[in-house]
């Protein structure tokens, strides 16, 4: 009876082991925490994102700011992009906001309708928003009031190897689309005996660039009409677009198909020889070039061709808009930091030494003589954005584009059923 | 059997099986209150070796005897000692608990929850969510991941726990360590290690396969179906999981005296048998624990699935935490991910259910 007795204690032990195992396993990843700590009115707390503003231009900002304001702390904090909806909306629907947000430019009419951020309207002159870019003033505006102002605009465009691109026997730049898949498959047949080669590197998930291919054809991904929102993606021209691109991944593409741009950075099978192509954004080029120092000069940029001869595809104009907490309890602060970096001369630097594009047209002749820069700034000539809904938000953060492509990429659907249920699902949310 | 009361150490006995049975019966329930008088009869008399037969029965005059002054000598005790859990548990699952209930019938999407708005809407969070094909499907299937996780936990942490009885000291030990630093790895880590072992591109696994076997598995994708990505979750989790049940069920084997091994052996059984027809029905207790505190523990998983597919691919790979997830934080509607919340609950209450009931029931049969 012992036994039964120490059996019994076992079983108690169990118990007392499991629930340390319990408090080791909570799995708690809403990240809540340093919510400007206990901030006096005299601090400001500020939300940038990993990649935005470089460190020496935050510092130019603050060191104007602390002139105007000396004593007041600036408490500059880096997001990163994955997860930063969910950390949004838990920090503005808290007790201590940060005063300054950067906004993914897509995200900002969800976040405003919601009540989050301060109405900017009337301070529009003040911040020279008179030539600021089109695109971000609308991505920043909701129902006529501006929520949040543009910061800075960037784009996608094609990054290759000329090394590689040069061995492949290729010897001009493809300048339609047809002769771009060419291209590609002249580099796979050269460096194809590798079996983790990718002529062009596209993880299933990348949907920014995915959405050029839907444009080209014509294609939408959601229209608006008589205010009821209706998703496109099912129609002739978004099919087209997408069976192109399934065309090209299939072939020429080992990155995950359920993979990201985040989690499977282009740039690392790019720097590592491991792919000659991808479409990425322009500051991936220095990034590169850090990480392998022998490749410098040997990533060439050039626009998404369209299938149209001698076009560019349209691309997505993404970028980040400045807002201030509707919740903030220092908005003079915070307006007197953000009028600082949204001026000519802060815009110049991150214009220069960011390599983004600024947020005014009266700044975009600065990447003129840059090789890299200026491709990018001429393709963003031709942007597009997603549909302008508070909803849109839901719309990325519920996967949706995510899913459909995975899976047209995998084979699971066909391109009809894959468009159809993503079409379906956007119907559903944009118009809930 | 042994007729002589162990005198030496009564006190620790029958505290021990107090609070041991006071964990498991919760309060007033009245069978609780039976097993535990029997157990601390039984302790105190330190007889009545025939399970059937109740302690009562077996010392007719003993047992009273000790009883009674036992009940006046422990008084208010009990309840002062297990007030500070209660207040803890009250503060810290209770609460939540509350809200989670509350916030279930209420409309909470962004917009009420940045501006503070309080908005009932009765029932309709758990229409949405019971008319929603998808959360049927997710639940069936979580179901099923959580029966094939405790399935090949219980195996594997058994075929372990065996294996510590038969090495030696020092392979024990080592053992152990490993164990230890398995079940001491905290989940994300534990993921993220998963996710690189089986990355497409770099993963050590595919790499391994290529060289060790005549297949060409070099680029072989794990996360792009629905099986192989399971494949991979499931061997995290239960890699993870083995630790506890191992341990917890070698310290029930080292109960079991060598006596009763070397008789069945003497009677001819196998090893098979022998486990079968004597070790295991001794542990069934500990079995019965383990395996209920892993259909709970498998039922939640959500980290290991957060951070190796987030559901994909196609949220073929869903599981009904990361379902509740993402209806609250990504599309911000925190009543229906409440209301979600809510079922789960139920289902895991239930199993719960099942487990304190089986477990008496054990006690009953046994003690």
């Amino acid at each position: 009876m012992h036994r039964k007795l120490r059996t019994a204690a076992v079983a108690g032990v169990a118990v007392a082991l499991f629930a340390a195992a319990c408090g080791s396993n909570g799995g708690d990843t809403s990240d809540s925490a340093s919510v400007g700590g206990n901030a006096q009115a005299k601090d400001i707390t500020v939300w940038l994102m990993n990649g935005s503003a470089p460190d020496s231009v935050v510092k130019a900002v603050n060191a104007q700011f602390n002139q105007a304001h000396p004593g007041t702390k600036v408490n500059v904090q880096i997001q990163q992009w994955s997860e930063i909806q969910t950390k949004t909306t838990t920090a503005l629907a808290g007790n201590n906001p940060p005063d300054v947000l950067e906004i993914g430019s897509t995200l900002v009419s969800k976040f405003a309708d919601a009540g989050g951020l301060q109405d900017l309207s009337d301070k529009k002159a003040d911040l020279g928003g008179s030539t600021w870019l089109q695109g971000l003033t609308d991505a920043g505006t909701l129902d006529g009031k501006l929520y949040a102002i543009p910061y800075y605009a960037g784009d996608r465009a094609v990054l290759y190897r000329k090394d590689l691109w040069a061995k492949a026997g290729i010897t001009s730049l493809p300048t339609d689309r047809a002769t771009f898949v060419a291209d590609l498959g002249k580099v796979q047949a050269k460096f194809g005996t590798d079996k983790q080669f990718s002529a062009l590197y596209f993880p299933g998930q990348y949907w920014y660039a995915s959405l050029p291919f839907i444009w080209d054809e014509g294609g939408e991904v959601a229209v608006q009409d008589n205010g009821q929102w209706k998703a496109a993606l099912d129609s002739p021209q978004s099919q087209a677009g997408l069976s192109a691109l399934k065309d090209i991944v299939t072939k020429y593409s080992k990155a995950p198909v359920n993979g990201n741009e985040n989690d499977n950075d282009p740039a690392v099978p790019l720097g590592e020889g491991k792919a000659a192509t991808t479409i990425d954004a322009g500051w991936k080029v220095a990034t590169i070039e850090k990480a392998h120092p022998a490749l410098k000069g040997q990533i060439g940029v050039f626009p998404l061709p369209s299938k149209n001869a001698g076009q560019t595809a349209p691309v997505f104009l993404g970028g980040s808009n400045l807002g201030i907490a509707a919740g903030s309890d220092a908005q003079g602060l915070a307006y007197d930091w953000i009028k600082i970096l949204a001026t000519t001369k802060a815009q110049t630097d991150l214009a220069t030494t960011g390599g983004v594009i600024p947020n005014s047209s009266s700044l975009l002749s600065l990447h003129a003589n840059d090789p890299v820069l200026s491709v990018f700034d001429a393709a963003a000539k031709n942007s597009r954005s997603t549909p302008n809904s508070p909803k849109w938000g839901d719309v990325e953060s519920g996967t949706v584009l995510q899913d459909m492509l995975v899976s047209i990429f995998s084979g699971k659907k066909s391109v009809a059923d894959a468009t159809k249920d993503a079409s379906d699902a956007i119907n559903k949310t944009l118009n809930s | 059997m042994d007729p002589e009361p162990r005198t030496a150490d009564p006190v620790p006995d029958q505290a021990g099986s107090g609070t041991a049975v006071e964990t498991l019966g919760d309060g007033p329930d009245r069978a609780a209150a039976d097993l535990a008088a029997t157990v601390a009869a039984t302790g105190a008399g330190g007889a009545g070796p025939v399970p059937p037969v109740p302690a009562t029965a077996a010392l007719p005059d003993e047992a009273p005897l000790h009883r009674t002054p036992r009940r006046r000598a422990t008084g208010a005790l009990p309840y002062g000692l297990v007030l500070p859990s209660i207040v803890l548990l009250a503060g810290l699952l209770g609460y939540p608990l509350y809200v989670l209930v509350k916030t279930s019938f209420q409309t909470l999407d962004l917009r009420q929850l940045i501006r503070r708005q309080t908005v009932y809407t009765g029932l309709s969070n758990y229409g949405t969510i019971l008319t929603d094909p998808e959360f049927w499907a997710v639940t069936i299937r979580t179901i099923l991941f959580a029966a094939a996780c405790v399935a090949l936990t219980i195996a594997l942490g058994t075929l372990v726990a065996l294996l510590m009885r038969r090495v030696g000291k020092g392979m024990r030990l080592l053992v152990s360590a490993g164990l230890l630093l398995a079940w001491a790895t905290p989940p994300v880590s534990a993921a993220t290690v998963f996710k690189w072992l089986f990355d497409q591109q770099y993963g050590v696994v595919d790499w391994m396969i290529t060289k060790a076997t005549p297949l060409d598995w070099s680029q072989h994708a794990w996360f792009d179906g629905q099986l192989s990505a399971f494949t991979v979750i499931i061997l995290c989790v239960v890699w993870q999981a083995i630790p506890f049940v191992a341990l917890t069920l070698y310290a029930g084997l080292t109960t079991i005296p060598d006596e009763v091994g070397e008789a069945a052996r003497i009677d001819g059984a196998g090893a098979w048998r022998s486990f079968w027809s004597v070790t295991a029905p001794m542990l069934k207790p500990v079995f019965l624990i383990l395996t209920s505190l892993s259909v709970i523990w498998d039922l939640k998983v959500f980290t290991q699935l957060y951070v190796l597919t987030q559901g994909g691919p196609d949220r073929k790979t869903l599981l009904i935490n990361l379902y509740t997830y993402q209806k609250g934080f990504a599309v911000s509607q925190f009543g229906v991910a409440s209301a979600a919340a809510v079922v789960m609950v139920v289902l895991t209450l239930l199993l719960t259910l099942w487990y304190v009931r089986s477990m008496i029931r054990v006690g009953e049969e046994e003690l």
